[in-house]
């Protein structure tokens, strides 16, 4: 169970953070000063509509966006710019086409000048967690496209980071695939128990595989719920076929569907 | 490969029915020299071929390479540097547009007729097509690579030398093809002006005396120049991709 | 502010350059025959206007028929290609070809064959700019979504239907990249044609005054034909603006 005491350390935390973009003709608000923290450990989900700057929050919490007022902490430490101990993945895998699978998930280490040698047990292990065993030789245009993106989870987590931040990761894949890799990922994190903040527009997503559910408004977002899952760990994908599952989906769609008639208004 | 042979039928299929139609039509010789007088022809002036075919060969080989040269160092100044872009920029645009070609004769005013005036303009014509490519493929990176490179840290020159050089050798590459057949055509045009040494010389002269035989075979050998310095880069991109492995990007027409 | 801007700063740059030319030119005391001075060859410009403007008409004239044939045949040809698979077969391969050698070295066959003089020398300019719009065609024809091409068939679409609805609006864009690079190259044949062989035009005029080493004229006659030949590419960008608020946004 993550620890979620005041006095531990945070991965991360958010203080009264905003976001302003100096868009022309009009300034774009995209982030409405918020608070919040992810405990060592734990697994917390960005929910929200598409557009409501919750990608904002975490391109700030990766170094790549500086925030226009409020602060951030990185373990306790004020954060400017990207932290070596962050693992980054995004909607596409943004694989490098002329490099081996297992050379895109060694690129970590190439840019952080750290002998390949010394990474690449970690590596071939990550490979084989998540399925891609016998693929490390392969390029990516040869594998699907989950395969790609089980690379590119391979590629966050191999200088061993003790914090995982992902922007909708699983967005582009078909709906099928797309639940297999909640399933790797998942595995994956209740093997190495990392923190993690993992944005997402897929409620079911969000309450299967998280700790914590922030729901974030429209822009510029805020806090609209926030929501500790009840369910223990190990979690089953079955599990969201439990009415206790429904009645806690049903509930954050009330809770966004609000939100978008608050737009409305 | 099967597209290579459909070529080289198609290419001896043309060259038999040219032979053919120049036997069984009753045209004149000075018209269309059928294959066979070219041949004929090749055979019966090797010495003043070949001195003229070197002289248009390494001075279209060396604007070629001087022209690469100058077009990727100042495409990735023009890369590096928005002032740059700024002051430049709109000379290089207004250049794309005019018949570059045509200026040939200013060449021969400031140079002379000899080899530099030819070489020169060579390298002008050649350049453009190369410092295009080179610009446009360090701008065409993936952003999602470069995002990727920020968030690991990497630096100025890691970025520009992992991420965006390989991703740029495509349109490199397709910006030196142009330029190998630019880089001929400047040397051809230049002989063509400057009347002085070279196959465009020779296609001049030959045309001048009616001897179509000999200018074909003129320019049978420009065009077998002109292979060359487009195998040249094609080796090239055939070893690039051997390291690159994935499908290029398509290149550009025209 | 930034609207005025953008056209100002280009102008604002020439304007610079020009300045600059006519200083060092006076400055370093450069000798005419090397590098004019703009004012000279403004000077040039207009004292030899009238014979300017008549080689200009010739050198213009041919340049713009031989792209419009050329862009009229370009088409033909590329349409032929994808509407018979038999076409592609027979042209492709040599269209690939031509597209390797170096046509504009090609000139003097074309004296050779049509003589000295307007046929020869359109020739020549069509032969030169045939191919950069036949191959942009045939490749704005060939990039067709299959789908919107499946789609049609589903609703009993006919071949042509399918090439007047969807090939051809995706080819456009294609096609207007391909006669931009035409028309430079029309008016390059065309000049070029004119440098080999010819007793009129703006290539000859260039050729004349290079022998009498007349730099200022020189420098004035290819002013001109930069501006003929952007003229045409500015018409084709203008066309291409107007086809596209006519037909859609697509680029």
């Amino acid at each position: 169970m993550p620890d979620a005491s005041p006095l531990a350390v945070e991965a991360i935390r958010f203080h009264e953070v905003g976001k302003t973009f100096p868009t022309k003709p009009v300034p774009l608000r995209a982030v409405e000063r918020v608070s919040f923290g992810v405990a060592r450990g734990e697994l917390l989900a960005i929910l929200g509509p598409s557009g409501c700057g919750k990608s904002t929050l975490l391109m700030m919490a990766a170094g790549l966006e500086e925030p226009t007022e409020g602060r951030l902490e990185r373990g306790g430490m004020p954060l400017v710019g990207p932290h070596r101990q962050t693992g980054v993945m995004f909607q596409d895998a943004t694989l490098l086409p002329w490099l081996s699978v297992l050379d895109n998930v060694l690129f970590p280490a190439t840019i952080r000048r750290i002998p390949h040698a010394k990474v690449v047990d970690r590596a071939m292990e990550l490979l084989r967690t998540v399925g891609l065993k016998g693929f490390e030789r392969a390029r990516p245009h040869e594998l699907s496209g989950g395969m790609r993106q089980r690379a590119a989870i391979c590629r966050a987590l191999v200088l061993d980071p003790d914090l995982l931040l992902m922007d909708e990761p699983f967005s582009a894949l078909d709906a099928i695939t797309r639940d297999e890799m909640g399933d790797v990922l998942l595995d994956l994190w209740q093997h190495t128990h990392k923190s993690a903040i993992f944005v997402t527009h897929s409620i079911r997503e969000a309450v299967l595989l998280a700790d914590r559910v922030l729901v974030m408004s429209r822009r510029p977002a805020t806090v609209a719920e926030e929501l500790v899952v009840p369910f223990p760990r190990p979690r089953d994908p079955r599990l969201a076929d439990t009415p206790e599952f429904t009645a806690i989906t049903a509930h954050l769609r009330g809770v966004i569907a609000a939100g978008m008639q608050g737009e409305m208004a | 490969m099967r597209g290579a042979l459909a070529s080289l039928g198609a290419v001896a299929a043309l060259v038999a029915l040219w032979e053919a139609a120049v036997r069984f039509i009753p045209i004149s010789p000075n018209l269309l020299a059928p294959p066979s007088a070219i041949a004929e022809a090749l055979a019966l002036h090797p010495a003043l071929l070949l001195e003229h075919g070197w002289a248009t060969a390494h001075e279209a080989l060396l604007g070629f390479l001087l022209a690469a040269l100058a077009g990727m160092a100042l495409g990735a100044a023009l890369s590096a540097s928005a002032l740059l872009r700024q002051a430049l920029m709109p000379f290089v645009l207004a250049l794309q547009i005019v018949p570059k070609m045509a200026l040939a004769p200013l060449f021969v005013v400031w140079l002379g007729v000899g080899a530099p005036c030819r070489m020169a303009f060579a390298i002008f014509i050649a350049f453009f097509p190369v410092l295009i490519g080179t610009m446009a493929g360090l701008a065409g990176t993936e952003s999602g690579a470069l995002r990727l490179c920020r968030v690991l840290g990497a630096s100025w020159w890691q970025t520009l030398w992992r991420v965006r050089l390989p991703y740029a050798v495509p349109q490199l590459l397709a910006g030196l093809k142009t330029a190998a057949t630019m880089a001929l055509l400047g040397v051809v045009i230049g002989e063509f002006v400057t009347a002085q040494q070279g196959l465009g010389y020779v296609v001049m002269f030959g045309a001048s005396l009616g001897e179509t035989a000999l200018v074909l075979a003129a320019i049978t050998l420009l065009c077998a120049i002109g292979l060359v310095l487009y195998g040249v880069v094609l080796a090239a991109e055939l070893a690039f991709g051997l390291w690159y492995k994935a499908p290029l990007p398509a290149g550009e027409f025209a | 502010m930034t609207a005025a801007r953008l056209p100002a700063a280009p102008l604002l740059a020439a304007l610079l350059a020009l300045a600059l030319w006519e200083g060092l030119v006076r400055w370093a005391r450069v000798p005419a025959v090397l590098l004019p001075s703009p004012g000279s060859v403004a000077t040039s410009l207009w004292e030899a206007a009238p014979l300017l403007a008549r080689h200009a008409l010739a050198t213009g004239g041919a340049a713009t028929g031989a792209f419009l044939i050329a862009l009229a045949a370009g088409v033909a040809l590329a349409s032929l290609m994808v509407l018979s698979p038999l076409a592609t077969r027979l042209l492709y391969p040599n269209l690939l070809l031509f597209q390797l050698l170096p046509k504009v070295a090609l000139g003097p066959l074309f004296v050779v064959w049509l003589g000295l003089g307007l046929p020869s020398l359109m020739a020549f300019a069509v032969f030169v700019s045939l191919f950069p719009v036949a191959i942009a065609m045939l490749t704005g024809l060939r990039a067709a979504d299959p789908l919107q091409i499946r789609l049609c068939q589903a609703q009993g679409g006919s071949g042509w239907q399918i090439f007047r609805y969807i090939r051809l609006p995706t080819a456009l864009p294609f096609l207007f990249a391909g006669a931009k690079v035409a028309a430079t190259m029309a008016f390059t044949g065309a000049v070029v044609g004119e440098f080999i062989s010819a007793d009129a035009g703006l290539g000859w005029m260039v050729m004349q005054a290079v022998g009498r080493s007349d730099t200022p004229l020189i420098f004035a006659a290819l002013a001109v034909l930069c501006v003929l030949g952007a003229a045409l590419y500015a018409l084709v960008v203008l066309a291409e603006d107007a086809a596209r608020r006519r037909w859609g946004t697509r680029r």
